[in-house]
């Protein structure tokens, strides 16, 4: 079903009353029902959708860089196609003829890279195990981690034959790297196909169970964004990921991995859109010391930020949008006005708490979301409207000034009057009044992400009003809308929407609404963790099955 | 075709010997076969200034009738500033003048923004995702046998104004390789060229050659596994890979062939140039020496938008507000005019490259087609009154050495409030595509209602415009 849209969902239990959640929605969809909405479970599926999903660009990476962590090589793909900034819908995710061209040529650079280094993690000695002893045990363990599970007999002797013919040809090395530049364009690395294990029992009727090398994959790319690990390979060998309390137990381990961070680091990345920043280039008159270094530390602080409070510390959505702590280097030290650490390094620092709190009052959301001259409450303001809130953004009319009002603005009128100004006609008002109360609470901040209480000699005024949650909120600053985001149940639903997405590879639809319900459930009951999301997704029984579905023509 | 005057190429080139190119693309076998013909678009941010490129002589109308003149005025004061780099070049012009892009107009109105519109149009004359442009059906009849069915780069690195304008045969957006950013040259050269040998006495192939060497059996190989998964899938998934796995059949195919191009490789450029730089020897080097060598016959760039110093604005301008919203007024008018003229020279210079290559009794401009394609009409985004200036003849289809003049006397659109506008710049594709030997009469939109009653035709090709 192509269609997705937000839905009212049912609190587990009988009652058919709860919280609105929004699986994420298209452009084109109507604005979610509010909060208590009924809904009929009736519509849920068994089990989610679960299309071949090529891996995406950051996927692709992080396996291949995982594989072969000692292998350098410096290539670039072509962009993934993103829905409401996500890079891996499996839907759009379709093959272009650049990129497996690209796909081709960054094999056979890898390969000819790790060819030269063959003794570091060549499984076997050709020399002493003889060649095609090692050819066959070079397929069984190094083919296994590019498959992300064994090669199956046939497999194996398609390959060996090829390996040891090209070896003939030239000599075992040769043999051995072409080989490999072939597994790494193999369908089993590029995409993550389920075929399923017709033999097992399933627990959810009508579904088809997952192999358990499936069920690996499926938890390394959820946690991690990579393939799986040797220890997880094992588990699946073992039998170890088949009950809920087997891979929760790994879905923990695996969070204690660097990788989880960088999967959190990513995610967070596409859902708050922190590459913006370096489409929004700042008047140099204006801004000075908003040079490349400091731009690039603005938007490497986005990372940072994310690693510190989503990985190593409270994993809450609470604590992203309230959190004063974050990392500093000595250009970004100066912003925040914060002590600088030596030139070079970076350095953790807790920020003011009357002036920041959380993402959205750092330099990266701000100038990402800022003109030349000053910022945008209205990007501000939809950008929240649409990541945060899972609303439609309305698109402006046709012929609608999207230029900078500073720009040409004159007299002693501050950012915020000449957007009011601009927005005064009666056509702008029926959709600003909607967005602005949440986007001028950050005037407080320049298009540079600087705290300032005066604007063009005037004092700032971030008040503002929205709606949300059934009620309507009063906005003080953006100190002050960060917490109130931070304790809605409209934006945690939103965010389970958000993740529930990106672990399945396609927005959510009407009949996901059961499974993201008992995600929200247990998300709210985590205190909104992040990590306990991930759990639940993982030990929910859906998770280990996939539908039937007819194969072939 | 005969075989290449080495000193005289390089020269071209402006290169030291033997720094690029050993110009050994010959092939007796095919001296007195057809040469292939190519295509290269040079596509441009914004558009020209109204009423400051254009060229006129005296006693031509200025409206109200069709009109063509030769360019054979050897005063290079007979091209406006905008243009002027162009004309020691003017025998092998064809600068057309007065065609509008209806069918953006009648997909987005008069009153939308036009950037977007402007994409969706340009190349493919409808908007979105549901037919291919002309480039790609023209790519689908001129295919070399190895190298690049197309060959698409652009040097921007601001996703802001990245839309490509280039739809493929199923209706999808077709992405520039910009492998590197705008410094894409050097992963450029190593993608088209890396194939070839190396000039000079053969060595020990190094691992990537030896991969290289061995490309399409390794590609088989993929290819084959791809067929064995097919069986497993569900039918939306089995035609995915399925595609996949075509596209690998055409790597297999092209790399196989490889051995057939009597090219050597080029040493690649520096890493690290300026923008501008990398815009000129893509232009100067990269294009013409794959269309040489028949690695590709059919080619892109988009140029990323110029900088405030290269067009004489003040520092720390943003080009796009400050000098191409307002160039109908002075100054921005006097600073696109730099812009323009500055593109100008770099058309130039690919029309030179192209003329330093000896094809049969010619060059292999001759046989080819060069279009400079601006964005929009012009700064402040009107989509009529376009620009297109082109070089060559596309191996006699297209007579040159001419400018054509479209008079503005059809009915528009709806929402065109009275104006009146030139032929639809579908009909100068279509007769592209037909010089090409494309077989088709459309492109995209086909036909509308002007807010008049009567019914505006976008088929068929541009009168007087092929042999």
């Amino acid at each position: 079903m192509r269609a997705c849209f937000a839905v009212g969902l049912v609190a587990l239990g009988a009652a058919c009353t709860g919280t609105v959640v929004q699986p994420t929605h298209r452009a084109e969809d109507p604005e979610p029902p509010p909060p208590g909405t009924v809904v009929d479970p009736s519509l849920c599926t068994p089990v989610a959708e679960a299309p071949v999903r090529r891996l995406s660009r950051a996927e692709y990476r992080a396996t291949l860089a995982a594989l072969f962590p000692d292998v350098t090589v410096d290539y670039e793909l072509v962009s993934d196609p993103t829905e409401h900034g996500f890079e891996n819908r499996a839907e759009l995710l379709n093959p272009q003829p650049l990129l497996i061209e690209q796909y081709s040529e960054v094999a056979a650079e890898f390969a000819a890279a790790a060819i030269g280094d063959m003794p570091s993690w060549m499984p076997c000695d050709a020399a002493s195990a003889g060649e095609a002893a090692c050819a066959r045990t070079f397929l069984e363990v190094i083919g296994e981690r590019i498959f992300r599970r064994p090669l199956t007999a046939e497999e194996l002797g398609r390959y060996e034959a090829f390996l040891l013919a090209e070896r003939d040809m030239a000599d075992f090395e040769t043999g051995v790297q072409l080989t490999l530049e072939a597994l790494l364009q193999s369908p089993q690395l590029l995409y993550r196909i389920e075929v399923g294990d017709a033999a097992a029992e399933p627990l959810v009727d009508g579904a088809l169970r997952l192999t358990s090398f499936e069920v690996a994959s499926r938890l390394s790319y959820l946690v991690w964004g990579t393939g799986p690990d040797q220890a997880l390979l094992e588990r699946a060998r073992a039998g170890e990921l088949e009950t809920p309390e087997q891979r929760e137990a790994e879905v923990r381990r695996m969070l204690d991995e660097p990788r989880a961070r960088d999967m959190l680091v990513e995610f967070h990345r596409q859902w708050l859109d922190f590459d913006q920043i370096a489409n929004e280039p700042k008047d140099a008159t204006r801004y000075p010391s908003y040079d490349a270094a400091l731009e690039a530390a603005a938007r490497e602080e986005s990372d940072r930020f994310v690693a510190r409070v989503m990985w190593e510390g409270e994993g809450t959505v609470e604590a992203l949008l309230t959190s004063r702590e974050t990392e500093v280097n000595d250009a970004l030290a100066g912003l925040y006005g914060v002590s600088a650490p030596p030139a070079g390094e970076w350095a953790p620092a807790t920020l003011d708490g009357s002036e920041r709190a959380g993402i959205l009052t750092r330099a990266g959301f701000l100038a990402g979301r800022a003109h030349r001259l000053e910022g945008s409450p209205p990007l501000r303001g939809i950008f929240i409207w649409e990541r945060l809130l899972c609303r439609t953004p309305p698109a402006p009319p046709a012929d609608a000034d999207l230029s900078e009002p500073a720009a040409s603005g004159s007299g002693a009128l501050t950012n915020r009057e000449l957007f009011e100004e601009r927005t005064s006609p009666g056509a702008c008002r029926g959709c600003h009044a909607r967005f602005d109360g949440l986007g001028f609470a950050f005037e407080r901040y320049d298009a540079i992400g600087r705290h300032r209480d005066l604007d063009n000699g005037q004092p700032v005024d971030p008040t503002g009003t929205f709606d949300a949650d059934g009620a309507r909120w009063e906005i003080d600053d953006a100190v002050d809308l960060s917490a109130q985001l931070a304790q809605s149940p409209e934006v945690e639903a939103c965010v389970t929407g958000h993740w529930y997405a990106y672990a399945a590879g396609r927005a959510g639809a009407v009949e996901d609404q059961c499974r993201v319900a008992a995600a929200y459930e247990a998300f709210e009951a985590s205190g909104g963790d992040v990590r306990e999301l991930l759990v639940a997704f993982a030990t929910s029984p859906e998770f280990i099955h996939r539908p039937t579905y007819q194969v072939g023509r | 075709m005969t075989r290449f005057n080495r000193r005289h190429f390089l020269r071209a080139m402006g290169l030291a010997t033997g720094s690029l190119f050993l110009p050994s693309l010959v092939d007796q076998r095919h001296a007195h076969a057809q040469a292939p013909r190519r295509l290269m678009i040079f596509f441009t941010e914004h558009g020209p200034v109204s009423g400051r490129w254009e060229l006129r002589r005296p006693g031509l109308p200025a409206s109200g009738a069709d009109w063509q003149m030769p360019l054979d005025d050897a005063d290079p004061m007979s091209f406006t500033e905008t243009l002027r780099p162009l004309h020691a070049h003017r025998a092998d012009l064809n600068i057309v003048e007065g065609l509008s892009m209806t069918s953006a107009y009648i997909e987005h109105g008069f009153s939308s923004n036009n950037h977007g519109a402007a994409i969706n149009n340009r190349l493919a004359c409808m908007g979105g995702v549901r037919g291919p442009s002309f480039d790609q059906l023209i790519a689908e009849v001129e295919q070399p046998a190895a190298g690049f069915p197309y060959l698409f780069y652009s040097n921007g690195s601001c996703a802001c104004w990245s839309g490509s304008p280039v739809y493929d045969t199923a209706g999808a957006q077709v992405n520039p390789g910009r492998l590197g950013g705008f410094s894409f040259l050097p992963n450029a050269f190593n993608r088209v060229f890396g194939a070839l040998p190396t000039p000079g006495t053969p060595s020990v192939p190094t691992p990537i050659e030896r991969s290289r060497a061995r490309r399409s059996s390794v590609l088989s190989l993929v290819r084959g596994e791809y067929d064995q998964v097919l069986g497993q899938l569900s039918r939306e998934d089995q035609d995915k890979l399925q595609r996949h796995r075509d596209m690998i059949a055409d790597l297999e195919r092209r790399a196989g062939v490889m051995g057939s191009v009597t090219c050597e490789r080029p040493a690649s450029p520096a890493s690290g140039l300026s923008r501008d730089e990398v815009t000129r020897i893509a232009l100067t080097q990269l294009y013409p020496l794959a269309m040489a060598c028949d690695l590709t016959r059919v080619g892109m760039l988009k140029a990323s938008e110029l900088d405030a110093a290269t067009i004489g604005a003040p520092a720390g301008s943003d080009v796009h507000q400050d000098a191409a919203h307002p160039s109908s007024n002075d100054p921005a008018a006097t600073w696109m005019v730099n812009y323009y003229a500055h593109h100008a020279q770099q058309f130039a210079d690919l029309i030179a490259a192209f003329k330093a290559i000896p094809e049969g009794s010619g060059t292999m401009l001759d046989n080819s087609l060069l279009i400079w394609m601006p964005e929009l009409g012009n700064g402040w985004h009107d989509l009529h009154q376009m620009m297109f200036v082109m070089a060559g003849g596309a191996g006699g289809a297209i007579p040159t050495g001419r400018y054509l003049k479209y008079d503005e006397n059809l009915a528009a659109p709806a929402g065109g409030r009275g104006r009146l506008l030139g032929p639809p710049h579908t009909k100068l594709l279509v007769s592209i595509m037909q010089a090409f030997g494309v077989d088709r009469s459309s492109l995209g939109v086909t036909s509308a209602t002007a807010e008049d009653g009567s019914t505006i035709d976008l088929t068929g090709t541009l009168p007087g415009f092929l042999a």
